[in-house]
């Protein structure tokens, strides 16, 4: 009894004594430990976190849409693939691209309306709440003043990238939103938003800094606020815009263009333009002694030169080697060049290859070119660095040939019109291999602002200044002088001819730098590409070594209707606030 | 059968880790000191008694409450009755009632566990009798077992003995009377002495036993006492199923228990499972593991071992899940683990070994057929077709190996069957002072790969051998141990073990196996003519992502081998403190359980392979940069250890009062800490209690709950009640009732209580507001000077607590017929409510990405259903049969999810199922030439074409788009699940089957698996449309861009795709030979028993004919799955 009694209170004390352990912090067991160490408070109670909150709203400056790298990375597929310059790589129905250029809506597309809308809307958040916490962070008065005035920009250009995608928008001003705000909103008409945009820049360009060195290089300066309005109003000078509503509704039409037209608007964006152009900063980056146009191709791999008026910043990258280099380079290869792209170069006397004159010769296409051209697009038997040799070497896009040859258009594992990008692309880096180049693809550059120039000038019949920009163009690409001096360019176009050779130059210039799929919407162009193909080349290789070439058709006929200038407004942002309107044909 | 088991390579498992082996050998050592110690002495419940001029209640009492004996007697007897002078030891409870009894007017019949008190008849005459005779014999179960601890009674008379650990009784009997033979479990039976000297007896189970015992939360209740909805099986109906992962062997075994098995592959093959359906949209409806109160999650759950299972009890209701609180509402299942009991000890072994069978093989059409379908595909679009007439040809007669190949890419890579074995060995016995149970257990199984033979010339650069197939094995041992130093006293200690051990090849064969662009059965040979690995001719096709050779990788590929270790400790101190107040015990618990994984990896860096030209036989590498066979390279993954610390502290109280009141209660204390890695734990508190009354075991009151305290709140939601009621009417007991003798039970119960559910993300803190580095550098400056981002994250809502589910249960237990018919049927009706979830209605415009939108409880989902089960167990001369049959029903609905008004109210899925999608809906018929050039007929935009699907226009606008896309209520779950158990058994011979069905559920394939020219062509492309078979045709027409177009499944899903995966299961069935006991014995084998059983016998299902996946499958599968299998085995079981 002893012995069991013994026992008995030893065990009843063990246990009594851990039951007394696990309750002596009982106060501090379920107290939950933080996961985190950041939120609004300790950001903003430290500049160099402040910053950091900062340069996070810089990273939603991206080239629409893509995969990787400089490009937003909310879905596969980029605007390129969208327009007649580049097919895309993925044959898949479900994806966006597919679903946009033939016209099977599915529900990845709604998706995409919906992520891009949420994409800017949320970075105009971001920027709202560093406007809020601003007066209270530990950055100098300087400081703040300036990078109040860097976010007003990024806000205005997010608003930007928003109005091309839906028309007028939403305008939320300065407010962060708590969940329990009301939800009765209604889109800003056009106007309003043009507005909205123009006063922004207008009052912070002059206190904006000129330029920035060193480790600053790369925020928001002036040219950069000048340049955003100078293309906001040549967007709104444009015949989509300017009175020419898709919508026959009076509501619906005043959000999504100005209710009627007015040829002054082409003269606020030809000053506009002027306004980056009288800076005196920036200017065209010519090299031809190199190689002709030498320049144009350099421009894409500098960090830092006279051309670029805001870039997208990044590290050290092989961003636009991995996304466009041919499958023999270890390239991703999105995108693949159309013949009309291809068509669209002239030759290197500045010729279109349709002009008696310009010594054409379909079976040899590709000699004699643009030297744009050859930084543009990767042909049969172009060089291009091959990592595995180490040295340039062709690429072959012949039916048939190893790695890089034309493919159906229902894989996804090579070229389907024949052609592979290069646009900004390195030719001593290829994908697989290792080097880097410390190239920022650029948002706003001078080429961009010499055209708005030039399509302003000659709506406002100053063709002679607008062929003035054309020329300085062609001059930098290598093009040859000629004999009159003009580079190819017509001695007295009209105002027609002068249009038509500005929007050539356009498509080839700013070739897949997110500038076509806008401009043919501005223009109002939709009927001219509905129902059309784009082509391919077919290119079958003789026993002898020779070629014999044909243009194909690619995939199916494009669509493009009346939804094809917007996209719809997110159903659910309708469903829950009737008072938004959705987007004609939608 | 023989020749492939011993076809495994033994001689590779080698690689038991040394701390295991160890670990094994002391608890060996251990054990072997404590069967040394086990002697021979009885097993009867043996009494201690001492009392002075005590009233015959209170010793009844005694004997009740330490032998669990019932008395039955007239409340006016014990008036008569003299007090009781009594002083034993260890006695008999004959012995010590012979003492009671002697000097009164009474005597007493012991009928199973009950006694009777009756009047002493008194003698009118003396009898003379003749001399008592020396009687033995020897006790048997039906299957031969020797049954230790039968009580065998003189009828009438007080004379008793109980058999011994042989079985053997030994007693002095007259001729003419009878022996009754008694024992716990086991019907009474009477046999006549007529002068023979040796009975043998056998005693046959008894069925549906009142005293059946029900495990439930935190302890057992008699079957009659049980209030709330559980549903329980046992090792022995277990057992009845081969297969390496538990829940594989319950499906269609009990109640409410629904499943589905998503794949075959050894490591991989186990079904998941939710209790009642899901009710929650949230991803945590797993239910609640126990594991003798010891918390397992589901990957651990599979690796539980058969042989050591006593029972699996699935909690259901409120009653049954409240005490669990926070962690209850989806459902708990409780593994109780056997225990060793009094007796000598015993050995039993059990192997099994048996072959896997893939249920079907995937079909894909030959190389001749594909090349029809390409080229019919292109022909449509209006382009040139990629083979020639001579093409077709020469795939069509072969004679063309090299240069035009047909390889069937599944035949090639995979083998018809594998092998499986399962070994268990265990060990248990008991005395008084000491009762163990020791398992042990090895279980192997293997793959299907093939063991591709590699004919090239160049060398391989490795001498020994690689295992790359898919196999898995695993050992494990459990050792319980229960130590009773003194009566009041008991000390458990269990200690379990798994080492688990899975292999696939890497890189992984067969995920792109059936995609077109990766295989295709025209696409090269297996082999060159030289030996080495064919490849594809680059103008004929190009794999994507250049895609090797399957057959080289599986040739010449490594492996991916992870080892997992799962151990549990757990220490349990129960001490009744009658001393205090009579019927009150205290017990404290703790238990520990540690679980890591690792891998170990050898792959090669390449693999050649090459392009035969046949034309002139050059050989071109698939890739120029791989000439040689790499040699293997090693890799290595760090272990992912994680720990719980789990205590415990019970006070129970289990008491009668004035013999009809019978109350008892239970006041628990329990903690956990959970650690995952080096992540912050989870703690959770929790206090826990039941009530239980009954009054003449007639009307049954139960209170139950739990009040639950975790870290992942503010500390003013931190702690929630969670209370359950339950009534229980036994009619049957009700004195009108004795009458009608065929229904031996009839009781009604229902149950309502509130249970809640915390499995609501991984590790965080809802309430935190919370901003993040954004992880993309923006690099300003001439010289890039990355800053990373920071960014709003996490918006945080105090308000946040766990789900809650008010569950209601009407329950019927019946049985007729001396217990040989039972039947349960149970109606729930559940709401779960406060169901965490991202408002849906704010806007976008507010620039609150959806993902860090906060999380609120205000999700509604309500959960309804059914479940019957009903089992008949009949006898037909020596024939035994039963039938057991389950029906579960369990149909989920959205009551609200704070989705933004539907446009159009097929849009609505507030109302539906859980898991609806949104799709087209197919009319059932394909665009005619003529529509297709009727622009009113509405149409998709995009190329449409005659033999394309046809939609409907839902709203009437003339066109098809997403605004006519509709939710269907049916979901990926079964809505219904039907078992039925048919069992036969004759002599030794018994033969049973269960059939299973699951009902109520559709499931679409990927799109790289169903498509054509995105997934194999296969024999459903065949009946595309086409001009000619537009009557019969079953499937659209072809364009060599299937996928482009709006028929394709993902993001345009139609009513086309999806299938119902209804199926009907031979899920198992088994035959087995019992020997004899007697003939055995000279060997010393106490049991003997051969069996062969088999799992996924036979699939009856349309989806399977359709798509060739398993009816089983998840949505939108574009992989191939490495096939269901089912189980051939054979085995044997011997007891020592």
């Amino acid at each position: 009894m002893n012995t069991y009694n013994r026992l008995c209170y030893f065990l009843l004390s063990f246990l009594g004594l851990a039951i007394a352990y696990s309750c002596q912090d009982a106060d501090s067991f379920l107290d939950p430990q933080s996961t985190n160490d950041l939120n609004e408070a300790t950001v903003f109670a430290d500049s160099a976190r402040t910053m950091d909150f900062l340069a996070n709203i810089y990273s939603t400056l991206k080239y629409e849409v893509g995969t990787s790298g400089y490009e937003m990375n909310t879905f596969g597929g980029s605007l390129s693939d969208m327009t007649d310059e580049s097919d895309t790589r993925w044959p898949g129905g479900h994806n966006v691209t597919n679903q946009i250029i033939s016209g099977t809506f599915g529900t990845a597309f709604y998706d995409r309306s919906t992520a891009i809308w949420t994409y800017f809307y949320t970075a105009i958040r971001q920027s709202n709440i560093y406007l809020k916490n601003l007066e209270t962070t530990p950055l100098s008065a300087m400081r703040k003043a300036r990078t109040a005035l860097e976010v007003r920009f990024l806000r205005a250009f997010f608003y930007h990238k928003l109005m091309n995608y839906f028309g007028g928008v939403i305008l939320v001003g300065d407010e962060v939103f708590t969940l329990s705000s009301p939800n009765e909103a209604q889109r800003n008409t056009y106007e309003e938003c043009i507005n909205y945009i123009v006063s922004e820049m207008d009052a912070i360009a002059p206190s904006l800094p000129l330029a920035y060195t060193g480790i600053e290089y790369g925020r928001v300066t002036r040219g950069a606020a000048l340049a955003l309005k100078a293309r906001v109003l040549l967007y709104a000078a444009s015949p989509l815009y300017n009175g020419g509503s898709i919508s026959d509704d009076p509501e619906l039409s005043s959000l999504i263009a100005y209710p009627s037209a007015n040829a002054q608007r082409w003269e606020a964006a030809q000053q506009a333009a002027q306004d980056v152009v009288d800076l005196h900063l920036y200017s065209l980056y010519t090299d031809n002694e190199t190689r002709p146009g030498n320049g144009f191709y350099q421009v894409f791999l500098e960090r830092v030169n006279s051309e670029f008026i805001l870039p997208v910043m990044l590290e050290g990258n092989r961003a636009i080697e991995n996304n466009t280099n041919p499958p023999s380079r270890g390239g991703q290869y999105y995108r693949f060049p159309t013949q009309e792209l291809v068509d669209a170069f002239p030759m290197k006397n500045g010729k279109p290859i349709d002009d008696q004159a310009s010594e054409y010769d379909e079976e040899h296409m590709y000699k004699n070119r643009d030297p744009r051209f050859y930084y543009t697009v990767i042909y049969n038997e172009a060089e291009y660095w091959d990592q595995r040799v180490q040295r340039m070497t062709p690429v072959y896009t012949y039916v048939g040939a190893n790695l890089d040859g034309l493919k159906p258009s229902s894989v996804n594992t090579g070229t389907v019109t024949g052609y592979y990008a290069r646009k900004m692309a390195n030719e001593n880096i290829s994908a697989g291999s290792s080097a880097i180049t410390y190239r920022c693809p650029p948002i706003f550059r001078y080429a961009e602002i010499l055209l708005n120039l030039a399509e302003a000038a000659n709506e406002n019949g100053q063709t002679n200044l607008a062929m003035d920009q054309l020329i300085a163009l062609r001059e930098r690409a290598g093009i040859e002088a000629g004999t009159d001096g003009r580079y190819g360019i017509p001695a007295n176009p009209t105002q027609h001819e002068a249009r038509e050779l500005i929007r050539n130059e356009r498509f080839i210039e700013l070739a897949f730098e997110d500038q076509r799929y806008w401009d043919i919407r501005r223009w109002k162009l939709g009927d001219t590409y509905d129902g059309k193909y784009v082509h391919g080349i077919n290119i079958i290789r003789n026993g002898d070594g020779s070629y014999q070439s044909s243009r194909f058709e690619v995939r199916a006929p494009r669509y493009f209707k009346v939804n094809s200038y917007f996209f719809p407004i997110p159903q659910t942002e309708i469903a829950s606030n009737r008072n938004i309107k959705q987007n004609p044909g939608w | 059968m023989y020749k492939i088991f011993t076809g495994f390579e033994y001689s590779r498992w080698y690689c038991i880790s040394f701390k295991f082996l160890l670990a094994m050998k002391l608890t060996i050592a251990l054990l072997l000191t404590l069967v040394i110690q086990v002697n021979g002495k009885s097993y009867a419940q043996k009494i201690n008694l001492s009392a002075k001029h005590a009233t015959v209640e209170e010793i009844f009492h005694s004997i009740k409450k330490q032998a669990q004996y019932n008395f039955f007697y007239d409340a006016d007897m014990l008036q008569e009755m003299k007090p009781v002078t009594i002083q034993v030891k260890n006695a008999s409870i004959e012995q010590v009632l012979k003492q009671c009894f002697d000097e009164q007017a009474f005597t007493y019949v012991i009928h199973n566990k009950t006694i009777i008190v009756k009047r002493k008849p008194s003698l009118p005459f003396a009898i003379s009798k003749a001399a008592p005779q020396p009687i033995s014999g020897k006790v048997t179960d039906e299957s031969g077992h020797p049954l230790p601890g039968v009580s065998v009674r003189v009828k009438g008379q007080t004379k008793s003995t109980l058999t011994n650990a042989k079985g053997v009784y030994n007693l002095q009997v007259e001729s003419d009377e009878s022996l009754i033979f008694s024992s716990i479990g086991f019907e009474t039976q009477e046999v006549r002495v007529s002068d023979r000297t040796a009975i043998d007896v056998i005693l046959v189970a008894t069925i549906t036993n009142m005293d059946e015992v029900v495990v439930v939360g935190y302890g057992t209740q008699r079957k009659s006492e049980v209030t709330s909805a559980v549903s329980q099986v046992s090792q022995k109906e277990i057992r009845q199923t081969p297969g390496a992962s538990l829940q594989n062997l319950l499906i269609g075994k009990l109640t409410g228990y629904f499943s589905r098995q998503r794949s075959g592959q050894p490591g991989s093959d186990q079904a998941d499972f939710n209790i009642r359906g899901i009710a929650t949209y949230n991803s945590g409806t797993a239910p609640l593991i126990l594991v003798d109160n010891v918390e397992y999650n589901l990957g651990q759950f599979k690796l539980i071992n058969v042989d050591e299972i006593e029972s699996v009890s699935v909690l259901k209701d409120a009653e049954a899940t409240a005490i669990y609180g926070v962690k209850g509402a989806n459902g708990v299942v409780l593994v109780t683990t056997r225990r060793g009991s009094l007796g000598k000890p015993t050995v039993n072994f059990r192997t099994e070994t048996g072959l896997q069978l893939p249920i079907r093989t995937f079909q894909t059409l030959n190389a001749y057929d594909a090349a029809v379908l390409t080229n019919e595909g292109l022909i449509n679009d209006g382009l040139p077709a990629l083979f020639t007439e001579e093409d077709l040809n020469l795939y069509k007669d072969g004679t063309d190996p090299y240069g035009h190949p047909d390889v069937d890419w599944y035949k090639t890579i995979f083998k018809g069957s594998a092998p499986m074995s399962d070994n268990n060995l265990n060990f248990s016995g008991g005395t008084e002072k000491t009762k163990y149970f020791l398992s042990l257990g090895y279980m192997r199984q293997g793959g299907l790969l093939r063991d591709i033979e590699y004919k090239g010339k160049e060398k391989e650069p490795n001498t020994s051998e690689v295992n790359n197939n898919y196999y898995v094995r695993r050992y494990k041992f459990r050792s319980n141990l229960d130590i009773t130093p003194v009566k009041t006293l008991t000390i458990s200690f269990d200690l379990t073990g798994t080492y688990h051990e899975v292999n696939a090849p890497t890189p992984s064969v067969f995920g792109n196996l059936f995609k077109y662009d990766y295989v295709r059965p025209y696409g090269y040979p297996v082999y060159n003519p030289d030996g080495s690995f064919g490849f594809a001719s680059p103008s004929l096709f190009q794999p994507a992502n250049n895609y090797q050779n399957p057959a080289a990788l599986t040739a010449l590929g490594g492996y991916n081998r992870t080892f997992n270790n799962f151990m549990n400790a757990g220490l349990t101190v129960n001490q009744k403190l009658d001393a205090l107040t009579k019927g009150l015990s205290i017990k404290g618990a703790a238990t520990y359980s540690y679980a890591n994984t690792a891998s170990r990896s050898q792959s090669r860096a390449g693999i050649p392979s090459y392009y035969y030209n046949p034309a002139n036989g050059s050989y071109t590498p698939r890739d120029n940069t791989v000439f040689r066979i790499a040699p293997y390279s090693l890799g290595y993954g760090g272990g992912a250890p994680n720990h719980r610390l789990n205590l415990q502290a019970h006070l129970n109280y289990r008491r009668t009062f004035a013999e009809d009141h019978h109350v008892n209660a239970l006041v628990l204390f329990n903690q956990t800490s959970y650690y995952d890695g080096a992540a912050l734990p989870f703690n959770f508190r929790g206090y826990t209690y039941r009530f239980g009354y009954n009054y003449k075991e007639r009307y049954i009151f139960s209170a139950s709950g739990a009040y639950n305290g975790s870290d992942r709140f503010i500390t003013q939601k931190r702690f929630n009640l969670f209370p359950a009621f339950a009534l229980a009417y036994n009619l049957h007991n009700e004195s009108f009732f004795k009458n009608v003798s065929f229904i031996n039970q009839f009781k009604l119960r229902g149950s309502y209580g509130i249970v809640g559910n915390d499995n609501i993300g991984i590790n965080q803190y809802f309430f935190e507001d919370k901003y993040e580095r954004s992880g993309t550098n923006y690099a300003f400056g001439e010289s890039p000077n990355g800053r990373t981002g920071i960014k709003e994250s996490d918006l945080g809502n105090d308000d946040v607590s766990w789900e809650s589910e008010r569950k209601w249960n009407f329950g019927l237990d019946m049985a007729f017929f001396k217990n040989k018919l039972t039947i349960t049927a149970d109606y729930f009706n559940n709401f779960r409510y406060d169901i965490l979830t991202q408002r849906q209605t704010i806007p976008k415009f507010f620039g609150v990405q959806t993902d860090i939108l906060p999380y609120i409880n205000l999700g509604k989902v309500r959960n309804k259903g059914f479940e019957i089960e009903a089992t008949y167990q009949g006898k037909a001369g020596q024939l035994d049969y039963n039938v057991k049959g389950t029906l579960s029903h369990a149909k989920n609905t959205i009551v609200f999810r704070d989705d933004p008004p539907a446009l159009y109210p097929w849009q609505d899925r507030t109302g539906m199922s859980i898991g609806v999608q949104k799709q087209y809906i197919w009319d059932g018929t394909f665009y005619t030439e003529d529509e297709v050039a009727d622009a009113s007929v509405p149409k998709p935009a995009g190329t449409v074409r005659a033999g394309y699907l046809k939609y409907q226009d839902l709203n009437g606008d003339g066109i098809i788009n997403v605004d006519d896309m509709a939710y269907i209520d049916r979901s990926n779950l079964p809505t219904t699940v039907i078992g039925l158990t048919l069992g036969v058994a004759y002599k030794g011979f018994s033969i049973s089957a269960l059939f299973q069905a699951g009902l109520g559920a559709d499931a679409y394939a990927g799109y790289e698996a169903a498509v054509p020219f995105k997934a194999a062509l296969q024999p459903l492309h065949m009946n595309r449309w086409t001009p000619e078979t537009a009557a019969t045709a079953t499937f659209p027409a072809l364009t060599s861009n299937f996928v482009g177009t709006y028929m394709n499944p993902n993001g345009n899903l139609s009513t086309f795709w999806t299938q119902s995966t209804d199926y009907l299961r031979l899920r198992s069935m088994e035959i087995a030979y019992t020997f004899k006991t007697t003939a055995l014995e000279r060997w010393k084998i106490s049991s003997l028993r051969l069996f062969a059983n088999g799992y996924d016998l036979f699939t009856w299902s349309g989806f399977y004919n359709k798509y060739q996946y398993d009816p089983e499958i998840s949505n939108n599968n574009n992989d191939f799955i490495y096939p269901v299998t089912k189980i051939v085995n054979v085995g044997v079981a011997i007891g020592f």
